[in-house]
């Protein structure tokens, strides 16, 4: 399994390693390849004394709505569009040809 | 809520300048587009999409889907179960003849007592309380809001 190491160069010049699928699991080093090393140690240790168990939780978590702003970046999107008049003009016609049906 | 009929829709990707006024004084969770609408707009861009030649298909389809992301800004209200018993009551009281789209349209905001914001206040007065339509291109914001 492969996991992915995020290297932080520290103000002392140490290399502080985080693992973001393992959150509890850190390390730190003088070199890039001490951490590296010492980080992959760290991770089988952690590993094999581990075991993952996945649960269904049937409640969702409470979500506060929020309440959409005004898409101002779409007000006037379609100045540039040639084809935005002809599609409402279009859209008349056909509401027109449905009146003649009635 | 404020429903908008399609030339509203037309006006709002215009970049009207009354529509901006009205804009910055009815919040956007206020306004909605009847699902009729969002039926008519996408049809078109979806017909473009897929009769357009090779060479024209690229810009049709980024057109259909820059309208398939504008339309989702906007909350939309479904033209529901009861929508149906209305509509029949629509068809009976009206005078003049009616467009299909209008009539569903009419059926949605008299079901949610909504306000229909168009620019065509002829097909709706006789479907419509006066209450119940607006149009805020034609209006500044003072005459028209409460």
């Amino acid at each position: 399994m492969q996991y992915t190491l995020i290297l932080t160069e520290k103000t002392e010049g140490r290399i502080q390693v985080t693992i973001p699928a393992l959150p509890a699991c850190t390390v730190e080093a003088a070199t890039r390849d001490e951490a590296i090393r010492l980080a992959r140690e760290a991770i089988a240790q952690l590993v094999s004394r581990s075991e993952i168990v996945q649960i269904d939780i049937p409640q969702q978590p409470r979500a506060t709505a929020q309440p959409r702003g005004m898409p101002w970046e779409w007000f006037g999107e379609a100045k540039a569009d040639p084809t935005w008049d002809a599609l409402f003009d279009d859209l008349e016609q056909r509401r027109e040809a449905t009146r003649d049906a009635e | 809520m404020y429903l908008w009929d399609a030339n509203f829709l037309r006006a709002f990707g215009e970049g009207y300048a009354t529509l901006h006024s009205y804009l910055l004084r009815v919040p956007w969770s206020e306004i909605a587009l009847p699902s009729v609408v969002v039926a008519e707009v996408l049809r078109r861009r979806c017909d473009s999409a897929l009769k357009a030649t090779p060479a024209e298909a690229p810009v049709a389809h980024r057109r259909l889907l820059d309208t398939h992301q504008m339309l989702s800004q906007f909350q939309v209200v479904v033209f529901a179960d009861a929508c149906a018993t209305v509509i029949e009551r629509l068809r009976q009281r009206h005078r003049r003849r009616k467009r299909y789209a209008d009539l569903m349209i009419a059926a949605i905001v008299a079901t949610g007592q909504h306000i229909l914001v168009t620019r065509n206040q002829a097909d709706f007065h006789d479907v419509l309380p006066h209450a119940q339509l607006a149009k805020w291109l034609d209006d500044p914001p003072e005459a028209s809001l409460p």
